[in-house]
């Protein structure tokens, strides 16, 4: 093996580029490892683990970017290099060219140039975030914050500002909204319509608009709030003030609420402070195993098909032929030697499968907090994995935006034997990756191929709508031509796991 | 309300709100000065007060409406206000003779034999450590020097007034190119050199600028060269020209002999740096104009003495140096001489950049960049970069190549260290050992550590203040 490292001081890049671009290079033959990071402490000891160290790297600073190779032969190593600079350098030359629009460095600039913006949104390290955020507010912007890793008393400080001057402060670690019928970060194209959301999870509000949307309603705002906005700690500060929102925008008729279930308290404040607008709710507290009767304006739904399907059911614009709303409500069974994989991108969907697939059996998952929390998919256990979470995206980019990322686990659940169904999801739209079906179809032949002496079925959730960039059609052609049975809500998924589940070997 | 978005991060969220047709703006955001608290705070708390604010409107507007006079010559102990004949000056912040670089200590053998205080070289160098010389940056007398930048009492200066302030700044007169003092040789051509500038030379010119009313307009000059592919720091040939012009006439109707008069104006005609020596006093005197005004943050000198490279603040003490150690210039060498023989940094001629001429007008001067190194988009991108850390246009120097954009002027401490982005000089290479010349030319920045400790000391002098 030979490899190079080499530091270029006082570059900094964004570390969704980096990384984005570390996983292209890194798929090329030939390649074993490839960094391409800053120099913050964390990055440092990565490149130190690898063994891609050297006595520069030890002295750098933040601003400065390395990029290590590992690779075949020294001709593997100078070409990923020469491919990794003219990636690199093709992006600031295009920023600074003098056709584009002004780039800025800083808030402050932006400010003192006389541009006012009215949403900011931050996708930079999260320790830096609380400061810049606060500037954004003092210049009355709304914030969305897709950064995480920002502390919670930062958090309750912003938003504590924000709500005192009905300010939004989206997240952190919130990757999607809807404002104004622009989608932000992670969001679908919606037709637009009467309904609000607010969201304390962003693949649990997408797959909301996208239902809304296929049942023939529309969206006015899809607001996010980060999923610690309704802990004690925050007290639903920006779920309050997107309700408010809500309550007094003209064209909102109906409004859901999306969550986990949140603390106690703060629960009677949400449902207090529903009951106090003059417009119908659908509230779903995902996992919640409470059962919550409606009361007047305000209606329950286990699942983000039934809050969508409850909402465009409220909706007064409404006027289409709405089927009713069917549950999953599967039957408690014991099955041998048979379980189901799912591989998640989405963080909410992999949450509502978990739920919903419940009296399949024991599932073990890295959404678990207890002793059948799994970092891996071996075992004999149903297994349900986020891929999105912390523990997979340290040092990468979500599966989201590199969806390539998540090609091993699908071989890996292909290979083992146990496995008689894989259960996957393609959340596509604005954020998510240009071929995010294309980028594992390959792959998935692959599986198909591995697993071809015994029964085995790949089932796939792809959520957006028809008028999402990727093409949804195009999507879910190119997976059914493959033999993957394509489900039309993350609960159709569900059902389709569990049947097939019935179907046995 | 119409939306507009900020996008602080990836590029990725812009693209796909542009994807909508939306109006967004991006910020290519890094970590504000490497993460360190301490500058970090200062910023904050420089970039937000109201008294910084004034008094750099204040400093920048003295900068803008400096307008330098070359009024006078003279030898440099009856020009130069608290000369002694032991004092010798010399280019940047402090050094002891010790510290200094083979052509400041070459330059200073050569200034002791040519006031006769020494008989050799031997005894110039004992003269020099023994302690009775005493040594000081030219800056502390309202003077400039190119390279080693050594001044002696008996050498010959110009004198250039900042009218609107009354200021005056001083600077010797340019030798030339090859075995000159300010590279640091001190052979008998380069004395008899100095004798004939301080003999036949200084008579000539003295009696020709007496002629102006006025004096000779260098704002003028300058401002004209700029558009003639000078930047008046390392591409003097068109200022020098036009000087040329400007005073042979005058040089003409001096009562001195015919073959005198010759020698002069050859001299003047053979030398392209000629006008260097007066762009320099010229921009020092605008400069200087502008020091001492508390709060403000405005650098107003960069020298190097070929070890250090120092900084001084406009709101920061008469002889308050910030000082870190001076850079390696990157650049082109002449053929023959490798990276090994090059000096680091050294002179004074960044009182050009310091004044928003020289590296910060490289667009003016796309001929510059052959010699350099670069390419013309290189000569234009530095001149744009500049702006991120200054605080006004100069629109008195137009540049017709960037569409008659002023030079970028007043660079703001605050701004280099918030925007991570540090002066561009556009600087001469000299040997590192005495004599040997101009070895190449090239870019080169001042250390960011100056840049630091200058912000610093001005948050510390804030916080005094505000503190009673």
């Amino acid at each position: 093996m030979h490899q190079s490292t080499q530091v270029f001081k006082n570059r900094y890049i964004d570390s969704v580029s980096l990384m984005s671009l570390a996983a292209k290079v890194k798929k090329q033959e030939g390649i074993q490892e490839v960094v391409i990071a800053m120099a913050t402490d964390m990055n440092k000891a990565i490149i130190a683990q690898v063994g891609l160290s050297t006595p520069e790297v030890e002295s750098t600073s933040v601003n400065d970017l390395i990029i290590g190779v590992i690779a075949q032969s020294e001709e593997r190593v100078l070409e990923a290099f020469n491919h990794i600079q003219e990636q690199l350098s093709g992006g600031s030359k295009s920023s600074s060219s003098s056709n584009e629009e002004k780039v800025y460095t800083s808030i402050d600039d932006v400010i003192e140039d006389g541009v006012k913006p009215t949403v900011a949104i931050f996708s930079i390290p999260g320790q830096y975030v609380a400061k810049e955020a606060m500037q954004a507010l003092r210049e009355g912007m709304d914030v969305m914050i897709f950064s995480d890793n920002m502390s919670i008393e930062e958090e309750v400080a912003l938003k504590q500002y924000a709500f005192d001057h009905q300010l939004l402060v989206m997240g952190p670690d919130c990757g999607t909204a809807v404002l104004g019928g622009v989608g932000l970060c992670f969001a679908n194209e919606v037709r637009r319509g009467d309904i609000g959301i607010v969201a304390a999870s962003g693949t649990g509000s997408q797959e909301v608009m996208v239902q809304i949307d296929r049942l023939g309603g529309g969206i006015t705002d899809a607001i996010g709030t980060g999923g610690r906005d309704l802990s004690l700690a925050v007290q639903g500060l920006m779920m309050r003030e997107g309700l408010r929102r809500l309550a007094h925008d003209e064209a909102t008729k109906v409004i859901v609420c999306v969550s986990k279930p949140p603390a106690k308290e703060v629960k009677e404040l949400m449902i207090q402070t529903l009951k106090g607008i003059d417009k119908p709710s659908v509230v779903c507290f995902l996992g919640n195993k409470e059962v919550m009767k409606d009361e007047g304006n305000l209606h329950y739904a286990s699942s983000l098909s039934e809050a969508a399907h409850k909402a465009v059911s409220l909706s007064p614009s409404f006027n289409g032929n709405l089927e009713p709303f069917k549950p999953l409500n599967l039957e408690k069974q014991e099955l041998k030697d048979n379980r189901f994989v799912g591989l998640y991108c989405g963080g909410t969907l992999c949450y509502e499968a978990l739920d919903q697939l419940a009296p399949l059996g024991l599932i073990q998952s890295n959404l678990h907090h207890n002793e059948h929390a799994i970092h891996d998919i071996s075992g004999q256990h149903h297994t349900l994995l986020d891929l999105g979470d912390d523990e997979f995206t340290n040092g990468r980019p979500h599966p989201m935006i590199e969806p390539t990322l998540r090609n091993d686990w699908i071989l890996k659940a292909a290979k083992e034997e146990s496995t008689r169904v894989l259960l996957l999801d393609f959340v596509l739209g604005y954020g998510a990756h240009p071929q995010a079906v294309e980028e594992s179809l390959e792959t998935l032949q692959e599986a198909f191929k591995l697993a071809s002496h015994r029964s085995f079925d790949v089932v796939a959730y792809v959520c957006a709508t028809d008028k999402d960039k990727q093409g949804y059609q195009s999507s879910v052609q190119a997976l059914q031509t493959i033999g993957v049975h394509v489900a039309t809500s993350n609960l159709d998924a569900c059902a389709r796991v569990a049947n097939l589940m019935k179907e046995g070997k | 309300m119409s939306q507009h978005f900020l996008n602080i991060g990836t590029r990725l969220f812009y693209d796909d709100l542009k994807l909508q047709n939306q109006k967004v703006t991006q910020v290519n955001w890094a970590p504000l000065a490497g993460g360190d608290k301490a500058l970090i705070e200062a910023i904050d708390g420089l970039s937000h007060d109201e008294r910084v604010k004034a008094a750099n409107e204040k400093a920048v507007n003295i900068v803008l409406s400096g307008h330098p006079y070359l009024i006078d010559m003279g030898l440099a102990k009856d020009m130069i206000e608290g000369y002694h004949d032991n004092l010798i000056l010399h280019a940047g912040p402090p050094i002891t003779w010790d510290r200094m670089c083979g052509p400041m200590q070459g330059a200073i053998i050569g200034a002791l034999l040519f006031e006769k205080k020494a008989n050799s070289v031997e005894e110039a160098k004992a003269l020099a450590s023994s302690g009775k010389i005493e040594f000081a940056p030219a800056h502390h007398y309202n003077a400039v020097g190119p390279m080693a930048g050594v001044i002696s009492a008996s050498m010959p200066v110009h004198v250039v007034l900042n009218k609107p302030y009354g200021n005056k700044a001083y600077c010797t007169v340019n030798e030339g190119l090859g075995k000159v003092l300010r590279f640091g040789a001190y052979d008998e051509s380069v004395i008899h050199r100095l004798n004939w500038i301080k003999e036949e030379l200084l008579p000539v010119m003295k009696a020709a600028i007496f002629m102006y009313d006025e004096g000779i307009d260098l704002k003028s000059l300058i401002a004209q060269a700029l558009q003639m592919g000078d930047e008046c720091h390392n591409r003097n040939k068109a200022a020098t020209s036009l000087f040329f012009k400007e005073v042979v006439p005058s040089i003409l109707k001096t009562p001195f002999k015919h073959d005198q008069i010759e020698r002069v104006i050859r001299f003047i005609q053979t030398n392209d740096h000629y006008f260097l020596n007066l762009s320099m006093p010229a921009t020092k005197s605008i400069m200087e104009a502008a020091h001492g005004i508390p709060y403000s943050t405005l650098v107003t000198t960069m020298a190097r003495n070929g070890v250090d490279f120092g900084l001084r603040v406009s709101g920061s003490g008469v002889k308050s140096w910030f000082v870190a150690p001076a850079n390696f210039v990157e650049g082109l060498l002449f053929a023959g001489y490798s990276d090994e023989d090059a000096n680091l940094d050294l002179g004074d001629s960044t009182i050009t950049e310091t004044c928003g001429i020289g590296g910060f007008a490289m667009g003016a001067s796309p001929a510059i960049t052959q010699f350099v190194g670069g390419n013309v988009d290189d000569a234009m991108n530095y001149t744009h970069s500049m702006f991120n850390i200054t605080m006004r246009e100069n629109t008195s120097f137009a540049l017709p190549a960037l569409n008659f954009m002023g030079t970028p002027t007043g660079i703001d401490v605050v701004k280099v260290v918030k925007r991570n982005v540090l002066p561009i000089i556009n600087t001469g290479i000299a040997h590192k050992e005495a004599g040997v010349g101009q070895i190449g030319a090239g870019v080169v920045t001042p250390p960011m550590a100056c840049f630091n400790q200058a912000l610093l000391a001005s948050y510390q002098q804030l916080k005094e203040k505000s503190h009673g």
